[in-house]
């Protein structure tokens, strides 16, 4: 006992005087990381323009989209993730840069289209009138209150007909599981980028705006149609409007081209009825195959891979 | 004229050798056992009037206490005065030069408690150790003599107390009195389990902790682990809502004080085996009982349990605690006080290691305790402080190295009036790694630099005041200054308070507080090595207020209608004005906000060690914030949170006790709003779902001998499984289960 009364207190006193010196957290000792530039461009027909099969010459006049949260899947070492977003122009020919990714490992990039956040940064040619009226609330028939995730205007002519165009989508999409695409859909990639010990990557988001004017989501058989969307201008004023868009039965497009619905999600359905998180919703338009089967289909990772989509919409009876 | 009643505690030990009975033959002069160390007991809450018990002792050759019997049952008075003599130390009665037997009388006076402290023990810990000799006089005389203990105190500021003896009968507090906080009147939870929460109001990171005086950044580990500190070196915990003495700045909400037990010099301990931990707690003196010495700590096995069902991922926590104290003289005391805590959260993926959270914080106190005569006394005390934590998605490590210093006295000018004042010095270097990996443009890594700058914080503090003992009347008027400098910046703060209880009957005490306090920017929760830099913003401000009363009821109950009011200016409540705290929102904004809380709170309780105890506690608040032009609810605004717990004694050493908590939702954030300039915030919004949680104990304890005993104790919180949704998503549910042996000798 007498031993252990001596013991003890210098056991304490080694103890309080090393314990409140030694700090335990462990420094960061891990390998370098690789860094991974993700950017976004407009594809070339979404700068120049195209033509289509029914004649028109189409024009963008301005792509304004919400881009960002761009991120990894969990099979990789993440050193820093920098998911903020940003407002694009895509009327600019160079990579504008999304933000840079740190990590290690093969995994599966993510990222998403939707309203900005109030910290997006701005890109090109944006301003923060764009950025407030993106992130102003406002309504469409398939969602009730949303901002501003893509903004699509320009113009059609034909044989001195000219049509304008000026779409809004408000749905958050998130892409995931980017691979090649086959017959329409998405190859179980695996991972969509291979980052090792100190190498720098950039990934570029190629944007496809004229996908939304294919008439099917197989990009490998459909055609670029504007026919159907001119004809929807029913007031006869020269500008096409998504509510007129809702108007033109989807036989429109199916009786031109391969119209179909089963390419985008797992959850589609054969028949034209769509089944997204949240609501169900059935292909009964133009309008409703733009908004809710072609606006997906604009991003294309590294220019080439089609990714696969969530549309968020949040409420089951939304727009019907 | 009465003579005036303190706001502590005061436990009176007139230490009365009324007659020494030796067992030793009567060959020669019998020299009678001195009492070396005495560990205070406290006053039983719930109990009144001034109450004296004769304790018989048989102090043993080798000076324990070999057995203690009251002259005549008095509970609960007698079985705590029996209770704390067993654990005194003696220098053993002597004749011719050896050591023998001896019995001997002592009369444990118990004293009401006092609105306000007696001198000797004017501030909460430097009087702990200070107007508590522990080594009286080695040539104790014969002649009775009186001798001044301290015991429980309570503050005029009311501060809700908790003992570790009744917290350990609570359900789901594991013995913890930190976890049985939440279960106090005027404390909101964020979420189930976890240890943070609103106090009347303010947010968590407005909540001032305090060990010992010692001032930490949280009290638990990681998730819903255990605290910080083990249970066995906690005396009790002190809860102040608002309007704390003087004596406790720079935070613009609660505080929370913990105060260690006194030192004891004879060996003890106690020692737990639980389903995820160990802990451990062991002390004993030395140098014939002039120092003491104490080590303890836990260390959590969930590693290797969680490694059996998910080997990729470690989590684990450990903290230790160590005290040793000495006495130069029967009137001076040094003392040094370390603890510290560590927490980390890892998973391996590709072979590399990733800490997802790390934090840990240390302290090292060096006090030194002097009596100045018999009316004052004097601490100074010098601590070290390290915090670091690893910042989420940010590979680095943040830190702050402190270095305090501070000066109480307390002196006591006559029965009616008590002064006591005091003086520190705080200086943070903060400061973090630079991140080596980020994206330049991210606006989470600008935000998060140019909130958390490496930067030199000093905090100058000076505080006074006096309890006043006006007939009836008991009055503390306080006041603080603070000077706070940071990167340059420097802010001033002017704190008065005052506390009033006015004695309306003999059973009924009308109790009101007033009181302003400041803080600097505050994170949205306590992270080590985390404050906000500069003062960015200016000093948030609240004025508090109270008024209640409190009486004491048939059957030993005590109750208390207390309604407060607390107004807010210039706050840093990132969660509570949050628009979206599931999504958009950032943990590193720090935006500010005007804001009110009221309530109303009802407290009744019986002990939860009496043979049936139990409490209610109930608030009914509203608390409100105001950033521009828009007024809304707190995003954590709970108009309802009650908690109901009781414990009984089944027979045969059997105890078993349940506790009910239910609490209201948080307000729903408009739906859709995400990304989008927000809409307008209704006062009048949906809400969650209310949650509500049973906990279970029950424990089975075998008495082994002199004050060692063994107990089994399975303990469960949230036996419902019950989910709580929380910003409309479903959490859960988290429900801890815990099945352990737990002892002490």
């Amino acid at each position: 006992m007498h031993s252990l009364r001596t013991l003890v207190p210098v056991a304490l006193l080694a103890a309080a005087a090393g314990g409140a010196v030694y700090a335990c957290l462990p420094a960061d000792d891990r390998p370098p990381p690789a860094s991974l530039t993700v950017t976004v461009s407009p594809s070339p027909k979404t700068l120049g323009g195209f033509d289509t099969s029914d004649g028109w010459s189409v024009r963008f006049d301005r792509v304004l989209m919400g881009f960002g949260g761009a991120s990894l899947s969990d099979t990789c070492t993440a050193y820093s993730e920098a998911n903020y977003d940003r407002i694009f122009d895509l009327g600019s020919d160079a990579p504008q840069k999304v933000s840079t990714l740190y990590a290690i490992g093969e995994c599966d990039m993510r990222f998403r289209v939707g309203v900005p956040s109030s910290d997006a940064l701005l890109g090109e040619r944006v301003d923060d009138a764009d950025k407030t009226r993106m992130r102003t609330p406002g309504s469409d028939p398939y969602l009730p209150i949303g901002g501003i995730s893509l903004e699509v205007s320009g113009t059609g002519k034909k044989a001195g007909v000219q049509k304008t165009f000026h779409f809004t989508f408000r749905p958050r999409v998130r892409f995931d599981r980017c691979g090649i695409e086959v017959d329409g859909g998405v190859a179980d990639a695996g991972s969509s980028v291979s980052l090792k010990s100190g190498e720098v990557q950039q990934a570029n988001v190629r944007i496809e705006a004229e996908s939304l004017f294919r008439d099917s989501t197989n990009a490998n058989l459909s055609h670029f149609r504007f026919d159907p969307f001119a004809a929807a201008d029913t007031n006869g004023d020269g500008e096409i409007t998504l509510d007129e868009l809702r108007l033109l039965p989807v036989s429109a497009l199916t009786d031109a081209g391969p119209f179909d619905t089963t390419l985008n999600s797992s959850e589609d359905t054969p028949d034209a009825t769509v089944d997204r998180p949240g609501r169900t919703v059935r292909i009964e338009s133009v309008g409703d195959f733009m908004y809710i089967m072609l606006m997906p289909l604009l991003p294309r990772l590294r220019d080439t891979l089609r990714c696969r989509s969530s549309v968020q919409l949040p409420r089951a009876d939304a727009g019907r | 004229m009465k003579l005036p009643r303190f706001a502590w505690y005061l436990v009176r030990v007139a230490l009365l050798l009324l007659a020494t009975t030796t067992l030793a033959r009567a060959d020669g002069e019998l020299t009678p056992p001195v009492l070396l160390t005495r560990a205070a007991p406290l006053y039983p809450a719930g109990a009144h009037g001034d109450v004296t018990i004769v304790v018989l002792l048989t102090v043993g050759a080798d000076g324990d206490v070999v057995d203690a019997a009251a002259s005549e049952p008095h509970e609960p008075f007698s079985g705590l005065a029996t209770s704390a003599a067993r654990s005194w130390r003696f220098t053993p009665a002597m004749r011719g030069g050896k050591p023998v037997a001896a019995r001997i009388r002592l009369e444990v006076a118990f004293r009401e408690p006092e609105p306000e402290p007696p001198p000797a023990s004017a501030d909460a810990g430097a009087a702990t150790d200070a107007g508590a000799p522990r080594t009286p006089d080695a040539s104790l005389p014969e002649a009775p003599e009186e001798v001044h203990v301290r015991g429980e105190r309570k503050e005029a500021s009311n501060p809700l107390s908790l003992s570790r003896a009744e917290v350990r009968q609570l359900p789901g507090a594991f013995g913890d009195p930190f976890r049985a906080i939440d279960a106090l009147p005027g404390v909101t939870p964020i979420v189930s389990g976890l240890p943070f929460f609103y106090v009347r109001g303010a947010p968590p990171g407005n909540t001032g902790y305090f060990i010992d005086q010692i001032r930490v950044p949280y009290l638990f580990h990681v998730g819903a682990g255990p605290s910080v500190i083990h249970p066995g070196l906690v005396e009790r915990v002190d809860l102040y809502q608002g309007s704390a003495p003087a004596r406790y700045g720079r935070y613009a909400g609660g505080i929370v004080a913990a105060e260690m037990v006194a030192p004891r010099a004879d060996l003890h301990g106690e020692g737990n085996v639980r389903l995820f931990d160990v802990g451990a707690l062991a002390e004993t003196g030395f140098a014939n009982g002039k120092g003491t010495a104490l080590i303890g700590g836990r260390y959590s096995y969930t590693a290797l349990i969680l490694s059996l069902v998910a080997p990729d991922t470690t989590l684990g926590y450990r903290d230790y605690q160590a005290r040793v104290s000495y006495d130069l003289t029967d009137k001076d005391r040094l003392t040094l006080v370390s603890f510290g805590s560590y927490d980390i959260v890892g998973q391996t993926t590709n072979g590399i290691y990733n800490v997802l959270f790390g934090s840990e914080f240390y302290r090292a106190d060096l006090r030194y305790d002097r009596k100045l005569g018999k009316d004052t006394t004097l601490r100074a005390a010098v601590t070290f402080g390290y915090d670091q934590s690893r910042i989420p998605d940010q590979p680095r490590n943040s830190r702050d190295t402190s270095l305090a210093a501070r000066v109480i006295l307390n002196h006591r000018q006559s029965a009616a009036l008590t002064l006591r004042g005091g003086a520190d010095i705080t200086g943070d270097d903060q400061r973090a790694d630079i991140r080596p990996y980020a994206d330049p443009e991210d606006p989470d890594t600008k935000r998060f630099n140019a909130l958390f700058p490496q930067r030199l914080d000093v905090n100058t503090g000076a505080w006074v005041d006096a309890v006043l003992k006006l007939g009836i009347w008991e009055l503390t008027p306080g006041l603080r200054f603070d000077l706070y400098t940071s990167g340059g910046a420097t802010a001033v703060g002017i704190d008065p308070r005052i506390a009033s209880r006015i004695a309306v009957h003999k059973h009924v005490r009308v109790v009101h507080t007033l009181g302003l306090a400041h803080q600097p920017p505050s994170f949205l929760i306590p992270v080590p090595g985390l404050a906000i830099g500069n003062l960015q913003g200016g000093l948030q401000e609240t004025i508090q207020s109270s008024a209640g009363v409190e009486a004491d009821l048939p059957l030993d109950f005590t109750g208390s209608l207390t309604a407060f009011e607390n107004i807010f200016n210039n706050m840093s409540d990132t969660l509570g004005v949050s628009q979206s705290p599931g999504n958009d929102a950032n943990s590193f904004r720090e935006p500010r906000s005007q804001g009110s809380a009221m309530g109303l709170e009802v407290y009744l309780r019986r002990k939860l060690t009496s043979r049936i105890g139990g409490y209610l506690s109930y608030t009914f608040s509203r608390s409100l914030r105001t950033v521009g032009n828009e007024r809304f609810l707190s995003a954590f605004d709970r108009p309802h949170v009650a908690n109901a717990a009781i414990s009984f004694d089944l027979g045969r050493n059997w105890r078993a006790g349940a506790r009910f908590t239910i609490y209201s939702g948080a307000p729903i954030t408009p739906p859709g709003s995400r990304g989008l300039i927000p809409p307008p915030r209704s006062l009048d919004p949906e809400r969650d779902p209310a949650f509500y949680r049973i906990d279970l104990r029950i424990e089975k304890k075998w008495n082994l001998r002199k004050n060692a005993w063994l107990a089994f104790v399975v303990e469960m919180m949230n036996v419902s499984l019950h989910k709580e949704t929380l910003l409309g998503r479903e959490i859960g549910p988290v429900s801890i289960p815990s099945i352990g042996l737990e002892g002490a000798l």
